[in-house]
């Protein structure tokens, strides 16, 4: 789990040298950063996806601690998330990107047994 | 049983049943009320602990990151998730038109539950769970109340009927004496009256006797006693009297009847107007007919004026005798047929001979009519059934 927050707070603190034409999702692959954990916790937090998407696209616009989805434990072993200087409409469609593919709606099924 | 006997025990079972089986009836739809809901709140409970098995299973899925997420499913139970903004997000079933104020609700022939799920588990925050209803256990309850209240009214007739006879059963001592003294007084009457009768026969073609208007009083009394006998004897032996239906000729009938009248009408100086046809038959017994004619007739007489006009119409189709009497106030001729009901009490008689007529008519189903203006006239009619 350390590790896991630790390449979080990495992730999250090198926001200014995205390249703005990059995924953000191939990014937190290389990095091994549990993207499906994070959109979880905000699912479970802000129930609609709508709602998900402002709160992760505030956060990255102004990262602080009142704002984060993580607990405020982790800000005592890991410093908040430098500000990335990204282009809105293009942090609109990655974070569209990023729900589409862990969206659950995709992923449930019924169970028929 | 007799008549009275009959409508009084009637009556008392009519008003001992109607409140009882109320009563039984009121009691049973409240246990039916309050039973039903406890049918329908064990089946809401059922869904409550569903919608629990489900909300653990939504956390489980949530911490599981393998793909595909298995939905829980259930043949019994339908359910959707919804998130905050009551957006559908998956089910095993997509309800419409979702009553979101109510916790539980029934809407067509379902049970709904909308529970509500913090922490928002796959981002559910309302789970939607249906249950058809199941109406077997309240058609059994229908079954068991409505057999209930047919052995409660079977009960309840029986003990009715037992009350009623033990209610019933002073007033049927009471009928019954009056009837034997009735009996014992008319057979008592029977014997001095045919002696009255046979020896006024005896001076009048015998012995010529001088004093012929007294006589005639004693004639007429004498039958009239007769008449009496014979109607209470009539009405005592009514429902245990064997009725001979034959063809008998009316036309015959009221001449001789007329003939037994004619001392009251030769007494009473009435202007007697006959149009009878000849032969006219109907199908009754001779008696009742007897007791017909002779009340009609006697009551036309009775109460008329003296001197007055006696009309009496008869053919295949009517029957009519029409006086020029003291008439009936229009008060008096709605309570006419009530047995000791007279017209006018200044007059005798005990008011049977209308109960009489009435008893017949009814019995051959006769049309019959009175018409009267008082002091001028009274009119009976009678449209035989043929």
């Amino acid at each position: 789990m350390e590790k896991i927050i630790v390449t979080i707070s990495i992730l999250t603190s090198m926001g200014n040298s995205i390249n703005q034409n990059s995924s953000c999702i191939e990014c937190h692959k290389m990095q091994k950063i549990p993207s499906e954990l994070i959109y979880r916790r905000y699912l479970m937090k802000y129930s609609d996806n709508s709602i998900v998407k402002l709160k992760m696209f505030n956060y990255i616009k102004n990262p602080i601690k009142k704002s984060s989805i993580m607990p405020k434990q982790f800000f005592l072993k890991f410093p908040m998330k430098r500000k990335i200087d990204i282009n809105s409409t293009i942090l609109n469609y990655e974070i569209d990107e990023y729900i589409k593919k862990f969206d659950i709606k995709s992923r449930l099924i019924l169970d028929n047994n | 049983m007799l008549k009275s006997e009959k409508r009084s025990l009637f009556r008392f079972l009519a008003i001992y049943l109607t409140s009882t089986m109320l009563l039984f009836i009121l009691t049973t739809v409240i246990l039916y009320t309050y039973q039903k809901h406890n049918i329908i709140d064990i089946q809401m409970d059922k869904i409550h602990i569903e919608a629990q098995k489900i909300s653990d299973k939504l956390r489980i899925l949530h911490t599981n990151f393998n793909s595909p997420l298995l939905y829980p499913n259930s043949k019994d139970f339908k359910s959707a998730i919804f998130n905050i903004n009551k957006k559908y997000i998956f089910g095993s079933f997509k309800p419409q038109n979702i009553l979101w104020d109510r916790e539980f609700y029934i809407y067509q022939d379902c049970i709904f539950y909308i529970s509500t799920i913090k922490p928002y588990y796959l981002g559910a925050s309302y789970l939607v769970i249906s249950k058809k209803i199941d109406y077997k256990p309240i058609d059994n309850l229908q079954k068991l109340l409505l057999i209930f209240l047919i052995i409660a009214f079977v009960f309840f007739f029986l003990l009715g009927l037992f009350l009623g006879r033990l209610f019933v059963a002073p007033m049927k001592e009471s009928m019954e004496s009056m009837n034997r003294f009735i009996q014992d007084t008319t057979h008592e009457l029977n014997t001095p009256i045919s002696t009255i009768l046979s020896n006024i026969e005896l001076l009048e073609t015998i012995y010529n006797c001088e004093a012929k208007e007294e006589m005639k009083r004693i004639e007429i009394a004498s039958k009239t006693l007769s008449r009496l006998y014979e109607d209470l004897t009539y009405l005592k032996l009514n429902h245990r009297y064997h009725i001979e239906i034959e063809h008998l000729n009316i036309s015959k009938l009221l001449y001789e009847r007329i003939e037994f009248f004619s001392t009251m009408i030769e007494a009473k100086s009435l202007i007697l107007n006959l149009r009878i046809d000849e032969d006219v038959s109907i199908d009754i017994d001779k008696n009742d007919a007897i007791r017909l004619v002779d009340n009609i007739l006697s009551n036309a007489i009775k109460y008329n004026k003296k001197g007055g006009d006696l009309k009496i119409e008869l053919s295949s189709k009517i029957f009519i005798v029409h006086n020029s009497g003291i008439g009936i106030q229009e008060r008096d001729l709605k309570s006419i047929y009530d047995r000791f009901n007279r017209a006018n009490s200044s007059e005798g008689g005990f008011g049977i001979g209308l109960d009489i007529i009435q008893t017949i008519i009814k019995r051959y189903e006769f049309d019959f009519k009175i018409t009267s203006k008082e002091h001028i006239y009274t009119e009976a009619k009678l449209k035989w059934k043929r």
